[in-house]
């Protein structure tokens, strides 16, 4: 039996996107490649969709 | 003092909050749990009535009686570096890190352990949330196809996930979705079921509180679910919640224990539907979206009284 949420309201999840930026255990930051910190390039964040409100919400309970 | 932040390393909303924390001056330490035992060391001594010790990564330490506040942001769980009793080594560091951070006098928790584990439980919110005041819609939590039928059968509902989280085998989203006016609800006895009430919504709202903070951001768009919907399309605006809205938020906060948290509202022509509280919501996006300083406002209560904020160094506006 499909639980009725499932048959209901599922829809196959997008794959995460890559990083386009890494972490420096150094700093305690991600940076982008060019050397600029990633959470003062908000086009970047936007682009990459690391901000919004599903983000991580397989892993974290970061959106329930 | 220093703030200790648990999250995973690419967590770029956790670095909104850090980069102004490091321009404050206030002294950071960023881990994630998933690494211990692996990349960081835990000592933690219990003698002579005090707790003393330290907790270091590969370029960073912290002195346990100099944490101020912990930040639980999106932090893994600890990984066993090997398969033997891999379950129990992971319980072992799991235990040993959480229980050494809880014993620790005078330390502000955003959030505490307990209160995120009780925020986590959907009736449980909406039980405080009416206690505080604020309009609930009418909810059902069944696994009876009959109830699940009688209660549709009043109005247009909502289906939605009991505990907020996605199946992850395959992996796949549950969306807030409208409940089709044939349905069949057979299904509703293959496991607990939440149906709702669907708001006539002229907009949504996320209130972000921090502290005693209230931050709230109008959300408008045609979407029922405005969190998967395309971000762009939607409409983003700073605005103030009607006083009931904003004592009752706060009062929920202070009943859960909460220093954090992310509150979700349907707004029709009337009145603001409290939906659900997340206390580890996603905030980047109403920091870039709509302006609102929720990273300086995270940052502040991190580290109260600390060395003075410097003026916003964040990035440019979005478009």
């Amino acid at each position: 039996m499909t639980p009725f949420a499932l048959a209901i309201a599922a829809v196959p999840r997008d794959p995460e996107p890559d990083w386009p930026y890494s972490y420096d255990p150094l700093r305690q930051l991600n940076y982008s490649p060019d050397g600029q910190l990633a959470a003062h390039n908000y086009p970047l964040l936007l682009s990459t969709a690391t901000t919004v409100s599903s983000a991580g919400s397989k892993r974290h309970c970061d959106d329930a | 003092m220093t703030v200790l932040v648990l999250t995973e390393p690419g967590d770029v909303t956790a670095d909104l909050v850090i980069a102004r924390l490091d321009a404050m001056g206030a002294a950071v330490l960023r881990l994630d749990p998933a690494d211990f035992p692996r990349a960081m060391a835990l000592a933690a001594e219990y003698a002579n009535g005090r707790v003393t010790g330290r907790i270091e990564t590969a370029h960073h330490h912290v002195d346990l009686d100099a944490l101020r506040s912990v930040w639980i942001r999106r932090p893994g769980a600890p990984v066993a570096p090997t398969s033997e009793q891999a379950a129990w080594v992971t319980l072992e560091c799991e235990r040993a890190l959480y229980g050494v951070l809880r014993s620790l006098d005078g330390v502000r928790w955003m959030n505490h352990p307990d209160a995120v584990a009780r925020s986590a439980y959907k009736p449980w919110q909406l039980a405080v949330a009416q206690r505080c005041g604020l309009d609930v819609p009418r909810t059902v939590f069944t696994n009876d196809p009959a109830a699940a039928d009688k209660f549709a059968g009043r109005g247009p509902a909502v289906v939605k996930s009991v505990s907020g989280r996605h199946p992850e085998d395959p992996p796949i989203t549950l969306r807030t979705t409208l409940v089709p006016v044939d349905a069949d609800y057979a299904g509703v006895a293959g496991t607990a079921t939440c149906l709702q009430d669907a708001v006539d919504k002229v907009f949504d709202v996320r209130v972000t509180v921090i502290g005693e903070q209230v931050l709230a951001c109008r959300i408008d768009g045609e979407a029922l679910d405005w969190r998967f919907a395309d971000q762009d399309r939607l409409g983003w605006s700073p605005v103030q919640p009607p006083g009931p809205v904003h004592t009752g938020v706060l009062a929920y906060m202070s009943a859960a224990g909460l220093a954090f948290g992310a509150f979700d509202f349907a707004v029709d022509a009337d009145r603001w539907w409290f939906l659900e509280c997340n206390q580890g919501g996603q905030f980047g996006f109403a920091e870039i979206r709509a302006g609102l300083p929720i990273a300086q406002a995270v940052a502040d209560w991190l580290a109260p009284g600390g060395p003075h904020r410097v003026p916003e160094t964040g990035g440019p506006a979005a478009p």
